[in-house]
């Protein structure tokens, strides 16, 4: 629902971004994703635009998810060394999509619930992902079930909506009750028709990563309250550094800073109209 | 073919949850660990789905033995942020009563004070519901689900101890 009567239409609103929604409904092969009953309702003591940057910034998934990358590593999950100049087990992209929106793109070492199985999900899971994987290429064709099923994604719709395409599919959309503070709700997502074995894997996978119980999600939320603590002094420190990337050209890295700038830029615009 | 009742006083089981609260208390989970059995679970359902399957519903938490000991192994980690330093947990546990012999199931009321840096503190409250087995005349938990009463967690924010 939209109040406003001079709004755009939302193709136009969402610019690229669409590119990258689709993706995600093309898990399904009908083309109808479900939001999966149960829902994550938490506070984060935080301004809610740290959430914006958490959410589709890669730079910190090596200090912040130590522990979910050992806990990968430790359930027999491949990690490869990164490449030169990277710095996360497999290449990734920032992408400013227009309009504020922006996401990262990455090629997947963390398993898929669609459909790149982890000894994580089990051996009984197997034969399941694999038909998810067959049913993609027959119907995508083999380059585009790939770009599906081996890439993730986390994406930002500007202002508030997260869909992120990772461990698992959740959206993700926050209010600010306060300067300081935000409400989150959470939920996963699914293919509607998707087998009772694929469900399960699908929400156990998320649980790996994501929300108030998760193995990552509650040290994100630790570091922006820790961040929003050090903002206090934004008198006497005015600036946070968001400059990665910047004096580069070309493809600009996840764990660059380009698609937060984005976001920024596209705030400031609105905020001084 | 049915197996016979566990043989079990209220007030044995109460020793053992009191046990098992001062250990999680203490932050002594490698001795927490040995109370469960090898095919444990330990769930915390959406506060909007207290009674749901989890392999169809999202939960906050659900894990098999396999993560219960990896989240324990991230929690003795000084990088699982959340956790450091721990958080100070005071378990309150009432309103003990055996709800069925065979299996053996257990309900308990709680109140979970829970301390974090410089927050206020939390207040956990809601139900639990023990799945409990008899393993060489010792109790263990095969599986152990804490429930919320709280409509969302809101102010709770995250579930990063064990609850």
């Amino acid at each position: 629902m939209n109040l406003d009567k001079d709004a755009p239409a939302l193709s136009d609103y969402l610019a690229n971004a669409k590119d990258y929604i689709d993706l995600v409904i093309d898990q399904s092969p009908s083309g109808e994703m479900e939001v999966i009953q149960g829902t994550q309702e938490y506070d984060i003591q935080a301004n809610w635009k740290l959430l914006v940057e958490n959410s589709f910034d890669d730079y910190h998934l090596l200090s912040t998810h130590s522990t979910w990358l050992d806990y990968l590593k430790n359930s027999g999950v491949e990690m490869k060394r990164p490449d030169k100049g990277e710095m996360l087990p497999s290449h990734g992209a920032g992408k400013d999509l227009g309009n504020g929106h922006g996401t990262t793109d990455n090629v997947n070492f963390r398993g898929r619930p669609v459909a790149r199985w982890i000894p994580i999900y089990g051996e009984a899971a197997k034969p399941e992902l694999d038909r998810i994987r067959a049913e993609l290429v027959a119907r995508l064709g083999e380059a585009r079930a790939r770009r599906v099923a081996d890439t993730n994604r986390n994406l930002i719709v500007f202002p508030n909506l997260v869909i992120a395409d990772g461990s698992s599919v959740t959206i993700r959309t926050f209010q600010p009750v306060a300067a300081d503070r935000m409400r989150v709700t959470a939920w996963a997502v699914g293919p509607k028709e998707e087998s009772a074995t694929a469900r399960a894997v699908r929400l156990d996978s998320f649980l790996t990563f994501y929300g108030p119980g998760g193995f990552a999600t509650p040290d994100d939320i630790a570091a922006l309250e820790a961040v929003q603590q050090g903002l206090a002094t934004y008198r006497e420190v005015p600036w946070s550094v968001m400059s990665r990337g910047m004096a580069k050209e070309g493809e600009q890295l996840n764990t660059d800073e380009l698609h937060l700038r984005a976001f920024w830029i596209q705030w400031d615009k609105l905020m001084s109209r | 073919m049915g197996q016979a009742d566990v043989a079990v006083t209220r007030q044995e089981v109460e020793d053992f949850l009191y046990e098992e609260a001062a250990l999680l208390d203490a932050w002594r989970l490698d001795e927490w660990l040995a109370l469960l059995t090898d095919d444990a679970y330990y769930r915390v359902p959406s506060n909007d789905r207290p009674e749901a399957d989890p392999r169809a519903t999202l939960f906050t938490i659900a894990d098999d033995m396999a993560r219960i000991r990896a989240r324990v192994t991230r929690l003795k980690d000084r990088s699982a942020h959340a956790e450091a330093p721990p958080s100070r947990t005071r378990r309150l546990i009432t309103n003990v009563r055996i709800v069925e012999r065979q299996p053996l199931r257990v309900e308990a009321n709680f109140a979970v004070y829970r301390h974090r840096s410089n927050d206020d503190v939390r207040q956990y409250v809601g139900r639990y519901r023990y799945l409990l087995r008899r393993d060489g005349g010792k109790l263990k938990i095969a599986g152990r689900e804490a429930i919320l009463d709280a409509m969302e967690l809101a102010s709770l924010g995250t579930v990063s101890f064990i609850l």
